[in-house]
């Protein structure tokens, strides 16, 4: 299987608590939502809510709720609006090349390595490569050499 | 400028960043998906039809991998690619992966394996597999995935329709969910990392790739200098490197490739301190020279990623503040009366929600039943904010006093909860 979702593996001990803390965290969470459950308590009755946020702070809750959704909406507006421009400004329109491939003779400046032990490396199935400290590439030979 | 201002100010930030952020990716995350996703007719059980199959090499740096390393070639191996070439490259394991590796030679003639004559690190064993390869486009994989087999084409979409296209990075799923540590990486992947790399295609550059599944185009890497081998996190730093010097990094979310990631705290605390320490490695090493006019478009990712690090330290000194006031009376404009305000809590309470049900409509195509982790997906916020929150405050001093140079060697990853060994591609 690819998934492996084996929870027997654990002790079950580590499952409990694992299990535990996950209830408490959801727990914590429906926490969260207690001014939003007294509301809806008010409305069927109980003046909790009034008395306990709405009062105390004027229509401040609210507006600064309001304040939130501006501020998501203007910054889902700016995404969309640049992902526009850049869709009308280069859709179809490729400025730079990819160039051409890198040179066998690039490769080797750059990476410090000899033509015969690049063309070891390439036509080899089976190789080995030694580096020195530096990283410039030192040895390479067919791993069937090694021995080992 | 009085204390109490500036008091507000630090709160205000710390509790509202994350909350707009959540938002950031999940508008991002919808409008990806509208607009390009959900038209495409493919499916990572299908190979895309492309104008031409250049030729592909599968890049395998191995480092001690003799338990995975059977199953991660058999997989490479079978991709359903036309033209390939699959390169392991054995970094000097001292277990049995170079003997495994010589082994499964016999069993798949796509393979071709390379030895290492000492440890080098992946960094310089992604670059003898960049020598090694005879192909322009190497797919470079970790030596404990599992590579699906329509991926390689998918990769190569990307490649062959768009010549600026220098790297394409797939989209790791994650396969030990045996514990809650599992399954809450499972809903990090989906509801977060997924919304985040949409996000940013949008914006049009990413953070970084995710190293265990990357396309490259040999030339652009060739370019930039091939992977720099003193950073601890070099798909970072190679992301970096590639979007600095023009080039696109594409997200391709059909690229499935199968991972382990670590069920223990430990495990997890080493990587993610890895991860956040790379972070910090790139802006060293690459921020001043980003803040030039022709680099402009790097600057979205480069002002996200300094704001986070800047938030990891406004909110352990709010924490702090907090837990302190509770011992100790506090000068007004250092007190931190609650970490959760009322109606805050409400609004918080209702984005982890949105932010769920949005990631779950969206990964749901590339992986059904991940659903079945909605219970444990509770955890996943907090869990990714402190995460982050930590690591990198403790990552930022460490990659500030690291020697520059410093050769960046392998850590012994924790693979998880294993069960059967073999699978079947």
């Amino acid at each position: 299987m690819v998934i492996i979702d084996r929870p027997e593996l654990q002790a079950r001990w580590r499952r409990t608590v694992y299990s535990t803390i996950t209830l408490v965290a959801w727990a914590a969470w429906m926490y969260l939502w207690l001014p939003a459950i007294t509301l809806v308590a008010w409305f069927l009755g109980y003046r909790r809510f009034v008395g306990e946020i709405v009062a105390p702070d004027g229509g401040i809750i609210l507006r600064a709720t309001l304040v939130y959704l501006l501020i998501i909406g203007a910054m889902g507006l700016i995404l969309i609006l640049w992902s526009r421009y850049n869709v009308f400004r280069f859709r179809g329109k490729t400025r730079r090349g990819a160039g051409e491939p890198v040179s066998d003779r690039e490769m080797m400046d750059r990476l410090e390595i000899s033509p015969e032990h690049l063309s070891t490396l390439r036509g080899s199935n089976s190789a080995f490569i030694r580096y020195g400290e530096d990283g410039a590439v030192l040895h390479v030979g067919e791993a069937a050499d090694l021995g080992a | 400028m009085d204390a109490l201002f500036f008091s507000n100010i630090v709160l205000d930030f710390v509790f509202y960043y994350p909350l707009f952020m959540a938002y950031l990716w999940i508008m991002g995350g919808v409008y990806y998906y509208w607009h390009w996703e959900r038209r495409d007719e493919g499916s990572p059980d299908e190979s895309p039809e492309l104008r031409e199959y250049p030729f592909v090499s599968i890049l395998i740096p191995c480092y001690n991998e003799e338990d995975t390393v059977r199953d991660t070639v058999a997989w490479a191996c079978a991709q359903r690619y036309p033209d390939y070439e699959v390169i392991a490259i054995n970094d000097g394991s001292p277990d049995r992966t170079g003997e495994i590796l010589e082994e499964l030679r016999s069993r798949f003639p796509r393979l071709r394996v390379i030895h290492h004559d000492s440890n080098q690190g992946k960094a310089m064993g992604l670059r003898t597999g960049a020598m090694a390869a005879r192909g322009e486009y190497l797919v470079c994989v970790d030596g404990d995935s599992l590579l699906a087999p329509h991926s390689t084409s998918w990769i190569m979409r990307h490649f062959v329709e768009g010549p600026r296209v220098g790297a394409v990075t797939g989209n790791p799923r994650i396969r030990n969910r045996s514990t809650l540590l599992g399954r809450l990486q499972v809903g990090e992947f989906s509801a977060i990392v997924g919304l985040i790399k949409r996000t940013q295609r949008i914006y049009g550059r990413v953070f970084t790739v995710s190293g265990v599944v990357t396309g490259i185009r040999r030339s652009a890497l060739h370019r930039v200098g091939y992977w720099s081998t003193d950073m601890v996190t070099e798909d970072i730093d190679i992301s970096w490197a590639l979007q600095r010097d023009h080039w696109d990094v594409r997200y391709e979310p059909n690229a499935l490739c199968w991972i382990l990631m670590p069920e223990t705290l430990k495990g997890l605390w080493r990587q993610r301190l890895r991860w956040a320490q790379g972070g910090v490695e790139v802006l060293l090493k690459y921020g001043s020279s980003l803040l030039q006019w022709r680099k402009r478009r790097m600057w979205g990712v480069l002002l996200e990623h300094v704001t986070s690090v800047f938030w990891a330290y406004m909110m352990t000194l709010t924490i702090l503040l907090y837990l302190v006031g509770l011992a100790f009376p506090m000068p007004e404009g250092l007190r931190v009366r609650t970490l959760l305000p009322e109606w805050y809590g409400v609004i918080l309470g209702f984005t982890c929600l949105l932010q769920f049900a949005v990631a779950l409509l969206i990964d749901g195509r590339y992986e059904r039943g991940v659903a079945r982790h909605y219970y444990w997906m509770i955890w996943y916020p907090i869990f990714f904010w402190l995460i982050n929150m930590v690591t990198t405050v403790v990552a930022f001093p460490k990659a500030l006093l690291k020697r520059r140079g410093t050769r960046a060697v392998w850590t012994s990853p924790d693979r998880g909860l294993r069960a059967e060994p073999a699978v079947e591609a």
